[in-house]
């Protein structure tokens, strides 16, 4: 039937799809298999300033506390005694909104691009920081 | 002889905020009354948010809904600068006119997919939905994320646009102006979607105005209510904006597709007059959040923040008395107005066009329930399958006509 | 300024009008200022007696159909006020404006009569206060929950100091642990 939006059909059947193949074109039948080949299409490269995991420079951090004040899911926790506190930060409750790194005084926290942060166990050793 | 029919609600949406369940009664293929009950998905989100500091609260507020996830945080945050008393920089204003006009964009060409999807036509929904990628590519270009922007700062805004961005920024409104002809014609020229939605669920201007009805919904039916026109904030008063109202309205769902499609075309023009008109300057108005905390201990006082959300009017209330939590803060969102509407709109039309009319308020609720029926004093269970299946069934009989 | 109807008012006039025509319910009134861009914006803020609300409110109608954005609340120690919002003057470019009611309640006598006969989209919101604050509506066509779950029957959740909420809310994040 020749309506304007026949014609769009037609010409969406013709052309290519624009979905970014990642991992790969089909789901793999099994996942060991499809790993151990190692062939994973790449996905789209991140824009600057993205908001990735947290960068967490032990050094510089001074434990004034300032972080686990404004943190709006509570994922820090300060561990420690003054004058040596340091902070411990669980990445399975961060929110990736950045305020911790405007706030602190010594700039020891920073957004790095990660963002394949998969796993089964909330408290394995990738998902805490510090 | 009644017969009950269960009809389960629910387009598909990422971002839910309750799910809806319906009460339909049918008389054949007739509805003769309907009642709906809310309240599926109460997270306690005020409650949350009145035991801990504001700039906790404006993250709390951003993740009410994931579609207009602009408009709640900038209401709370207008109400807070004006207890304060916070002057806010002109730069900042116009930064934060540019991210709701682009999310007004991106809301509208999801909904165009949504309500496409109802009445059968799912190869629009995967054209929309691609057209819809240009605009959160800028999105996650000016804000580094395409969802839950995190752009607000109480003050101001916390990431600048430069001048180098400019020119990606006003080829994406390029783009969309030259799309407009095309959508038009495929939603607003097709005579299928003409007959499946002229004169289907009508809300009379007298009804409009008695329930509150807000957003589309109402400029749909006559009443010519937006808060950018009438009550302006942040940067509206320099610009020109006007309600966009169809010619002869009456108040269907016709009406209604008509005006978001519109409204796609008036926020591209907001944004390259936004890009003309700002001046540089400094985009907060207090850049140390440490003293900023401090300040926000001495606030007192109450104040109202609205906004014109993709939906509609969104109100937000606070009030503060010199302590680090707020006394009291409400959050309305516009489908609290809305959803009093469904019963008017339902009852007298036929059993398929029920999904159709109530996607086109556009709800922002999470729809996963099921409608009970009642026939013949049985409960009935029918799953959104079955009802979509009804509705994509009727397409196809209205076509062979 | 404002065009409402036909008729030029500001918001000077609207609270005269109310004053005239209600008098002895009015407790306190203010204007309130706030700069927008450089341009001033003015709102309405009135305090009044909980017998004289409907009358207020018919004085509304002669400008307008108001519009009834929501009724908010907060909780003051021995007292619960409750806030009415209303818009006038849509439709016209720059030139709504926003007035509040606020009603005061002891917490003794939480009565209040409705406003569903002049305004029926206030249904919802009515219901909302009725089960958050523990507020007994006169009159109300519609009576039942509206957000709260079934076994939260005792829990006022906007009463600071409320029990049942905090044992619920307690509960909650007892089960979260972190190592």
């Amino acid at each position: 039937m020749p309506t304007p939006a026949f014609f769009e059909l037609v010409k969406q059947i013709l052309s290519k799809p624009v979905t970014n193949l990642f991992p790969s074109k089909y789901a793999p039948a099994s996942i060991k298999k499809f790993l151990k080949k190692g062939k994973i299409n790449p996905p789209i490269k991140t824009p600057d300033k993205f908001r990735g995991k947290l960068i967490y420079e032990k050094d510089k951090c001074i434990g004034c506390g300032m972080c686990v004040r404004v943190c709006p899911s509570s994922a820090m926790e300060l561990v420690g005694e003054p004058p040596k506190r340091k902070i411990k930060h669980y990445v399975s409750r961060c929110t990736f909104c950045a305020i911790c790194t405007e706030v602190c005084p010594v700039k020891c926290l920073h957004m790095s691009d990660e963002f394949l942060l998969a796993d089964f166990d909330k408290h394995s050793e990738n998902l805490i920081v510090g | 002889m009644s017969k009950t029919v269960n009809i389960p609600i629910g387009p598909v949406h990422p971002a839910l905020k309750e799910p809806v369940r319906f009460t339909i009664e049918v008389e054949g293929e007739k509805v003769v009354g309907a009642d709906y009950e809310v309240g599926y998905v109460h997270r306690g989100i005020e409650w949350a948010g009145m035991r801990q500091n504001p700039i906790k609260t404006i993250h709390l507020s951003e993740r009410i809904c994931g579609i207009c996830a602009f408009c709640h945080p900038l209401c709370f945050v207008q109400a807070i600068e004006e207890i304060g008393d916070v002057e806010v920089p002109e730069r900042a204003e116009y930064i934060r006119v540019i991210t709701a006009e682009l999310e007004r964009i991106h809301s509208h060409m999801l909904w165009a997919g949504v309500a496409a999807h109802e009445i059968g036509f799912d190869s629009i929904l995967n054209l929309t939905w691609n057209i819809r990628e240009k605009v959160m590519d800028i999105v996650e270009y000016i804000t580094g994320n395409r969802v839950t922007y995190g752009m607000l700062q109480i003050g101001g805004v916390r990431r600048n646009i430069t001048e180098k961005q400019y020119p990606k920024i006003r080829e994406a409104t390029q783009y969309y102006r030259e799309l407009l002809d095309k959508i038009e014609d495929v939603f607003l020229r097709d005579p299928t979607i003409r007959m499946r939605s002229r004169d289907v669920g009508i809300l009379t201007k007298k009804r409009a105005l008695e329930l509150c009805a807000v957003g589309p919904t109402a400029r749909a039916s006559g009443v010519p209510k937006d808060v950018r026109q009438d009550f302006p904030y942040i940067a509206y008063p320099d610009l020109d904006v006007k309600a966009i109202m169809p010619e002869e309205p009456i108040g269907d769902v016709y009406d209604r597709i008509f005006v978001r499609i519109r409204e796609i075309g008036q926020s591209a023009d907001i944004i390259e007059q936004c890009l003309d008109q700002m001046e540089p300057g400094p985009i907060l108005a207090e850049q140390n959040v440490a003293k900023l905390l401090a300040d926000l201990q001495n606030f007192e006082g109450e104040a109202v923040g609205r906004a014109e959300a993709p939906r509609g009017e969104v109100f937000h209330y606070v009030r503060m008395n010199k302590n680090e939590a707020p006394l009291s803060w409400k959050a309305r969102a516009p489908t609290y107005n809305n959803v009093q509407t469904w019963p008017d709109m339902i009852v007298g039309e036929e059993l398929a066009d029920v999904p159709i009319i109530v996607a086109s308020i556009d709800p922002c609720v999470s729809c996963t329930d099921r409608v009970t029926l009642i026939k013949d004093g049985k409960e009935e269970i029918v799953t959104g399958e079955q009802l979509h299946k009804l509705s994509v069934l009727k397409t196809k009989r209205v076509m062979r006509r | 300024m404002g065009e409402i109807g036909g008729k030029e008012v500001r918001i000077e006039e609207i609270e005269n009008v109310i004053k005239e025509k209600v008098g002895k319910g009015v407790i306190t009134s203010e204007i309130r200022k706030r700069k927008v861009v450089g341009k001033e914006r003015k709102s309405l803020w009135m305090r009044i007696k909980k017998e004289s609300l409907k009358d207020v409110i018919k004085v509304l109608f002669d400008f307008q159909y108001p519009h009834l954005s929501v009724i908010s609340g907060s909780d003051l120690g021995d007292k619960v006020e409750l806030l009415y919002h209303f818009t006038l003057g849509y439709g016209e470019p720059q030139k709504e404006q926003l007035i509040t009611f606020a009603v005061q309640l002891d917490k003794k006598d939480l009565t209040i009569p409705t406003i569903t006969d002049l305004i029926p989209g206030a249904l919802l919101t009515e219901r909302e206060k009725q089960e958050f604050f523990g507020i007994k509506v006169i009159g109300i066509p519609d009576s039942r929950r509206a957000f709260l779950a079934d076994d939260l029957k005792n829990a006022h959740p906007w009463i600071r100091d409320d029990k049942e909420t905090a044992r619920i809310a307690k509960d909650v994040h007892a089960k979260e642990v972190k190592k």
